[in-house]
């Protein structure tokens, strides 16, 4: 299939080539799924009680494997294109460099959803979950928190694209400005699991809507800065 | 073959400073479509800061460089322009874990060319090793690619930085030849290298950069004639 838009042609070319790099090194997905589920299996036998207490403490537990083991995928984000130098080439081309942004948002959000699929039934299993209550919201906070994540993640990483000591600063400036989507994340996720109120649930789906539009405009607008448009 | 954004690129006494330290000092020089322009200068002399500059991707401290009637800033299409420079340096620019037709495919459609890949991969004489990963590539092939990558791009300025390094000699001639056509036609070429003796070849008309001073500016005809002003003024 021929893509006619040359913007949405661009986009789709730069995803294909992170997914296909990515298919090929597998060193994302496969280092993210196992230090997620090493977080969940730590978690467990650390707060495991019984079924209804230890319930409690999932939602929290998911969503700091989440954001520990994601942050793998966003770190090396630009590092595959700062290590042959790749990122000249992208910035001496006719593409824009929100295509840039997109494409590597994208990227991480299909990774990161790769990897919530891996840890969704490893958690249901160990907090002893029977069914989920409601399936449906359970995965519109995880798809926009997941975008959320994702989409303020790429943009620090861009911005740290020539710091040494990025691993080390990344998680530093970068937790605190997703902490207001994670606690949303937290709420709405222990609200779905506790039967919770659907007016509440849909407000705190609302409130991550707002987070993850408010970042993703301002992630396609000052992204061309960040990474030296000049 | 596309019509080239440009036909001059002036550089306006261009300063570089980091951390207060000046590594390019007023360099004003024009580089003409139809022209290979050598710059050489010694290890440290400004000629990658200056080189980063003209590609629009470093800022400068002071000074203008016009691509034609328009500076970077000012330009009504700043992605074409950046569309417009290509750049081969001694880093390829390419992704290991993609094969060559993969990496090729990859930037076609990033530079929007419809170019055939298969006739580029046969001038770059890469065309039997197509399939393979461009990690188990030698030096030699990897600059070969890259090179493969700048025509795809089909650029109006090549800014060339040690293109030659790592390449035998019959590949090292092969690939003078391709950047002599090109350069006597429409395009601007300014070629970096300690190599005067390619530089001596290929070029009509040598700068010489020392501590960020720009030297020498002109003409010249024999590689005892770049080595003599080298000794001069390096």
């Amino acid at each position: 299939m021929t893509v006619k838009n040359p913007y949405l042609r661009v986009t789709l070319a730069m995803f294909h080539k992170d997914f296909m790099v990515e298919m090929r090194s597998r060193e994302v997905l496969l280092t993210m799924t196992f230090f997620a589920i090493l977080v969940v299996v730590v978690f467990t036998f650390a707060f495991y009680v019984h079924g209804d207490v230890s319930r409690q403490y999932l939602p929290g537990v998911f969503w700091v494997a989440i954001i520990f083991s994601g942050t793998i995928s966003l770190l090396r984000t630009f590092e595959r294109e700062r290590e042959n130098d790749c990122i000249r080439a992208l910035l001496l081309s006719p593409t824009p460099p929100s295509a840039i942004y997109i494409s590597k948002t994208l990227a991480n959000i299909v990774f990161t959803l790769v990897m919530e699929a891996c840890l969704v039934p490893i958690v249901v299993v160990f907090f002893n979950v029977g069914s989920l209550p409601d399936p449906a919201r359970f995965l519109a906070i995880l798809f926009l928190g997941t975008i959320g994540f994702c989409a303020v993640g790429t943009l620090f990483s861009a911005m740290l694209i020539n710091a040494r000591m990025k691993a080390v600063l990344l998680p530093l400036i970068f937790y605190p400005v997703i902490a207001p989507l994670l606690i949303t994340c937290v709420k709405a996720t222990f609200s779905i699991f506790a039967g919770g109120d659907v007016d509440q649930i849909n407000r705190w789906l609302t409130m991550a809507l707002a987070f993850d539009m408010l970042f993703i405009v301002l992630g396609l607008w000052v992204f061309g800065h960040l990474v030296g448009e000049g | 073959m596309s019509a080239p954004l440009f036909s001059t690129v002036n550089v306006d006494e261009l300063v570089k400073v980091y951390d207060r330290r000046p590594v390019v000092r007023k360099v004003s020089l024009e580089l003409k479509a139809g022209e290979l322009t050598g710059l050489i200068g010694a290890n440290g002399s400004g000629k990658s800061t200056l080189l980063y500059m003209i590609s629009s991707l470093l800022p400068m401290t002071s000074g203008s460089i016009r691509y034609g009637a328009h500076t970077y800033a000012d330009h009504p299409d700043r992605e074409r322009l950046r569309g417009a420079i290509g750049w081969l340096a001694h880093q390829p620019f390419l992704y290991p874990e993609l094969t060559a037709v993969e990496n090729l495919q990859f930037f076609r459609e990033l530079y929007g060319s419809s170019i055939d890949l298969d006739g580029v991969l046969d001038d770059v004489d890469l065309f039997e090793a197509r399939n393979q990963r461009v990690r188990n590539y030698s030096r030699g092939m990897l600059q070969r690619l890259g090179l493969g990558r700048v025509i795809i791009k089909n650029p109006t300025l090549w800014l060339l930085d040690e293109p030659f390094t790592g390449l035998d000699r019959q590949t090292v001639e092969r690939f003078m030849k391709m950047l002599e056509a090109t350069a006597s036609g429409d395009r601007l070429m300014l070629l970096v290298s300690h190599r005067m003796d390619l530089v001596a070849r290929l070029c009509k008309r040598v700068l010489i950069l020392s501590r960020g001073h720009l030297v020498f500016d002109g003409p010249v005809e024999s590689e005892q004639q770049i080595q003599q002003l080298a000794d001069e003024r390096f």
